[in-house]
């Protein structure tokens, strides 16, 4: 019961407090949608390109052309032995008439179908796993081609070391603009707290002349906190929805031009729903931590 | 704080209080003396002779540099955040501007302590009602402060300082502002309250007159308070 009525008395002063400086409340809001509409685009976007990025050849990959007189025998054998090996994800034989067929239809030449025999060898296809770093992308090569039966072997470790490149500089962004959202939210919702504290000052030292804890000094400052988190994740949420739609169209017919498929959309509902949540809990745990701050010089 | 323990205590002591600020002349220097339950005490002294920082001793907001400062036993300055709130939620507070919220009633303003101490909205306005009762303030709950007169601020701040029916009342420089009519109705509140138990502490910087024949006088000077 005790708990109930300081946390509905908590609930009316952050009332109070909200109404005393509307429009600070207001642009503490919109500052925290803005700061979080960068992260929450930059996660709908990945989201929505996910399905394209899984199509990605993205481990590494070696060809094995064989000499030409390897039985199938040997040449499963082979397959066999190399899916074996630890950090390979995937063995496939590209038979020879499979590769000249392919080669036909690619090139459109019918001076293929002239030839007296098929030149082109059987392929062994080896594609690494993802995380293979591109020193052991080429220790395996040198290994592959000490293999009985191997011709030569090519492997194409530049596209991987630009792959990984990639993903590197793409994670250190995110992160980066992540870390800046994170302490955007921080300086807003203190700064916010300092204003609220600032203009609650008679109020704060009525409270603690009557005896009133801290945790109960505390509690609208931090529920107001969580508020101002809690609207900015909505109102990011709504821009990013907006946004997304209105460029769906556009990202759409760009892919298709590339001969894929996007699909560009928000993250769902229920997902925002739980990072408006989450963000409520930290916006309070912040602004409490703030109050706290602010409150230590008095007694 | 329990009855047996309220018995055999005194609920205000000061032993040998001494207090500073910044190493000049102390304000009080081997400062002691009792209130018990049911004892009206008015503290005299000079402008800046240090009652306020003796009431501020009984509150905690200040700590003693030497000596023992209690308040039913529990030493203020030794208490950490939530038992001194506690504490303080036990000691009714007038202090010298009063700190009545302007932006809401008198009403509010006197359920705060109530509020603080957990109490529903509901209770503590019954609570409140019933101490604007006791100063004679029960028609102007809904008013703002300002729309009182001097001595009913006084009132109505006497009014939020025992609606959480505390053991030790303390005000500060209360007929500081008031006329002699206004300050006999305070002098006469307060002693009712001594009368009803409490251990009520009355800094002023002169003798108001006339002063409730129960009322004991110390007297601050120099540091040291005599009766």
């Amino acid at each position: 019961m005790k708990a109930l009525a300081v946390r509905a008395h908590a609930l009316r002063e952050m009332a109070r407090l909200l109404r005393r400086r509307p429009g600070s409340f207001l642009l503490a809001v919109v500052l925290a949608a803005a700061a979080f509409t960068v992260p929450l685009v930059g996660a709908s976007v990945a989201r929505s390109a996910a399905p394209l990025v899984q199509q990605l050849p993205l481990g590494p990959e070696i060809n094995l052309f064989l000499v030409a007189s390897t039985s199938t025998t040997e040449i499963r054998q082979l397959q066999s032995l190399l899916a074996g090996r630890a950090g390979v994800a995937q063995v496939e034989w590209i038979t020879r008439d499979a590769a000249l067929k392919a080669l036909a239809q690619r090139t459109g030449s019918s001076g293929l179908a002239d030839l007296k025999g098929n030149p082109l060898p059987d392929v062994l296809v080896v594609t690494l796993s993802t995380e293979t770093p591109p020193a052991e992308v080429e220790t395996t090569v040198a290994e592959l081609r000490r293999l009985p039966r191997v011709e030569s072997v090519a492997a194409d470790t530049g596209w991987h070391r630009q792959l990984r490149a990639l993903l590197r500089a793409a994670t250190v962004t995110a992160t980066l603009v992540g870390g800046l959202a994170a302490v955007l939210l921080v300086l807003i919702v203190l700064a916010s707290v300092q204003l609220q504290l600032t203009s609650s000052a008679e109020y704060v030292r009525a409270l603690r002349l009557v005896g009133a804890d801290t945790r109960f000094v505390v509690r609208p400052f931090a529920y107001a906190g969580a508020l101002t988190l809690a609207l900015g994740t909505l109102l990011a949420a709504g821009l990013t929805w907006a946004g997304l739609t209105a460029a769906a169209a556009q990202a759409a017919e760009l892919a298709q031009a590339y001969g894929a498929s996007f699909n560009l959309q928000a993250l769902p509902p229920q997902w925002l729903v739980l990072l408006a949540v989450v963000a409520a809990f930290v916006g309070g745990a912040i602004a409490a931590l703030g109050t706290r701050w602010g409150l230590r010089r008095t007694r | 704080m329990t009855e047996a323990h309220a018995a055999t205590t005194p609920l205000i002591e000061f032993d040998r209080v001494r207090k500073s600020f910044g190493g000049a002349q102390p304000v009080l220097n081997e400062a002691s003396f009792t209130v018990e339950r049911g004892q009206f005490a008015v503290l005299t002294g000079a402008n800046g002779a240090g009652k306020s920082t003796a009431l501020k001793l009984i509150t905690g907001w200040l700590a003693p540099d030497d000596g023992r400062v209690a308040v039913a036993g529990e030493e203020p300055a030794r208490l950490r955040d939530a038992a001194l709130s506690a504490l303080r939620r036990a000691i009714g507070m007038v202090p010298q501007d009063l700190h009545l919220l302007a932006d809401r009633s008198v009403l509010d303003n006197v359920m705060l302590p109530a509020l603080a101490d957990g109490l529903s909205r509901k209770a503590a306005a019954e609570r409140a009602r019933s101490a604007l009762q006791r100063v004679g303030l029960a028609d102007d709950g809904a008013e703002m402060p300002a729309q009182l007169s001097a001595g009913a601020q006084q009132r109505a701040a006497l009014a939020r300082a025992i609606v959480n029916r505390p053991a030790v009342l303390l005000v500060d420089e209360p007929t500081a502002f008031l006329d002699a009519a206004a300050a006999t109705v305070l002098l006469q509140l307060l002693e009712e309250f001594a009368r009803a138990g409490m251990a009520v502490l009355m800094a002023s910087h002169g003798e108001p007159a006339p002063l409730p024949s129960m009322a004991r006088r110390l007297r601050l000077a120099e540091g040291r308070i005599s009766e």
